[in-house]
């Protein structure tokens, strides 16, 4: 965790929406905010930060055995 | 902050549908269908926004349906201003659905910012003392 943990919701004039989780490291952001964008209507776009990547190994690979 | 998701939102909720009505100043949302000018009909929530010819019908999908010939009868900006206060009313329901705190505030451009704080994970009880 990096500080407080909050959701930012923020509803255009036209009414587009955009969830912000902030403070969150990991995957954990999605989880937190999936009963908002579960249930506002269908995501149509998600951005990932480093903060997301944050405590990621390399990804594994598996390899051929000869 | 870690992910940034933007939402194409669906009406599918009547409660914040009613909600944001009674906000601004709108009747009640109302079970029935509207025939617009084309001759098409449309089933649903139908709302009456202000000044429109023809009411507003949320369809079962949450897809709004209008038919205000591109502003001739009825202003965009009625339609815009429901879909943000439902936004908002829908966010404020879910989140205290979940126990968790909302602050809301409206920036200069405009758009409203809900701040969701998420309630704080359960303390786990301490291990009995035994004597």
């Amino acid at each position: 965790m990096t500080g407080q943990q909050t959701i930012e919701v923020t509803v255009s004039c036209a009414g587009h929406v955009s969830v912000e989780a902030k403070g969150y490291l990991g995957r954990t952001c999605e989880e937190a905010t999936k009963f908002l964008e579960r249930t506002l209507g269908t995501a149509t776009n998600t951005r990932r930060t480093a903060a997301y990547y944050a405590g990621e190994t390399e990804p594994h690979r598996e390899t051929e055995q000869s | 902050m870690s992910h940034v998701t933007t939402i194409s939102v669906r009406v599918t909720d009547r409660e914040a549908l009613s909600r944001a009505c009674r906000a601004l100043g709108l009747e009640e949302p109302t079970t029935g269908s509207v025939t617009f000018y084309d001759g098409t009909t449309h089933d649903g929530l139908v709302v009456q926004l202000p000044d429109y010819i023809y009411p507003a019908v949320v369809d079962a999908e949450g897809y709004v349906r209008v038919d205000h010939f591109e502003g001739r009868w009825g202003d965009p900006k009625r339609l815009d201003e429901l879909m943000q206060r439902y936004g908002c009313e829908k966010v404020r329901l879910e989140a205290t659905r979940a126990g968790h705190s909302v602050v809301e505030r409206r920036l200069d451009n405009g758009s409203v910012r809900l701040t969701v704080t998420p309630r704080l994970p359960e303390k786990q009880p301490g291990e009995a003392v035994h004597a």
